[in-house]
């Protein structure tokens, strides 16, 4: 159950970093970066967007989803293997373009997004607590 | 199978096959694309010479929200003034990032003296990445030449003999003369009209007033 708790808390800070990405694009009012100053910069990169969506909007779109698929885990432990069934790969493909994104920071731009690293670092954290969730599921 | 290895199987080619999109999307996102359609074409300005409102755009090719503005806002504002003939648009360089801002604009112009300025300019705002690190060195603008098609032995003379420096550092002077001091700024007949890569909603409201007014 504490895992469930943990996938659920972590969720909760992706939600509340890509809500705030989404937000800023959606009123134009500038992201207050901490520990830098390449958010504005890297959001407007054409790395920023993914088949013209705003990149906050599509993370958005993905903690809602893991968020509502680890609370269903966490309330009916009957549903858990086929939550996990689908937490598994949506996760570890976040966890993967998150890897890739943060290079493009690291390599290309040399421009770094503090929210973005956020929620690379949360991505990561989430893949790691689904596959210790799977990895406790009964062999047979 | 058991359903630990079952998810780790079958959600591992998932994951791989998804990973794998995301960043093909991600490497081939955000292509600036200027449909010219109809409009006259002369060298960086596009649409009817005597259209009443003329909007000015000084920008520099290495800045990121230049690259936003083309990508987003200025699709719709080429569809909605530019091609019906209510509203001329002209790019002017504001090259000051660093030598490759330079280098690009010098480039965009030389494209423009075989009538692909608009073309040479998308491929610059497709191909950002970061400020002087390579982008926009000199051998990659004449491989963007080579892809456009463009006669290649005519752009590398121009590139290389520095035939149109005079021309982009014109327009850096205009716009220091102007107190421009960020890019993209926007100039609506000659007035300083909107500063940065705004809203479609921003242009709108400067540029409708015009349009049924005449300049």
């Amino acid at each position: 159950m504490r895992l469930w708790n943990a996938l659920v808390a972590v969720t909760l800070i992706g939600v509340a970093d890509t809500a705030y990405l989404a937000w800023t694009h959606l009123f134009g009012t500038e992201v207050a970066c901490f520990g830098g100053g390449g958010c504005e910069a890297v959001q407007a990169s054409r790395f920023g967007t993914l088949a013209g969506l705003p990149l906050g909007y599509l993370g958005l779109g993905f903690y809602a989803t893991v968020l509502a698929l680890a609370s269903l885990g966490r309330g009916h432990p009957a549903a858990r293997s086929v939550t996990l069934g689908a937490l598994f790969p949506l996760t570890l493909s976040a966890a993967v373009f998150s890897a890739y994104l943060t290079g493009v920071q690291r390599f290309v731009l040399a421009d770094f997004c503090s929210w973005c690293l956020v929620s690379a670092a949360v991505a990561a954290t989430l893949f790691g607590l689904t596959l210790a969730l799977v990895w406790r599921l009964p062999s047979r | 199978m058991n359903p630990r290895r079952s998810i780790l199987l079958s959600g591992t080619i998932l994951a791989v096959v998804l990973a794998g999109v995301l960043i093909y999307a991600s490497s081939q996102g955000g292509r600036a694309a200027t449909d010219t359609g109809a409009a006259p074409v002369q060298g960086a300005a596009l649409g009817n010479p005597a259209a009443p409102v003329l909007i000015e755009e000084f920008a520099d090719f290495q800045c990121p929200f230049c690259g936003r503005f083309s990508r987003e806002t200025k699709p719709q504002i080429v569809e909605t003034y530019v091609q019906p003939g209510k509203a001329r648009f002209v790019f002017k360089h504001l090259a000051f990032i660093g030598p490759e801002s330079l280098w690009a604009a010098q480039a965009a112009e030389c494209a423009a003296d075989q009538g692909a300025f608009w073309p040479y300019h998308d491929k610059l705002f497709a191909s950002q990445a970061g400020e002087n690190r390579g982008a926009f060195a000199k051998d990659r603008l004449k491989a963007f030449a080579r892809e456009l098609q463009l006669d290649a032995a005519r752009f590398d003379r121009c590139l290389d003999g520095d035939e149109t420096l005079a021309r982009v550092r014109a327009d850096v002077e205009e716009a220091q003369k102007r107190g421009i001091r960020s890019t993209p700024a926007f100039y609506i007949n000659g007035k300083a009209a909107v500063q940065g890569a705004q809203p479609f909603e921003q242009f709108k409201a400067a540029i409708d007033p015009l349009v049924a007014g005449g300049r």
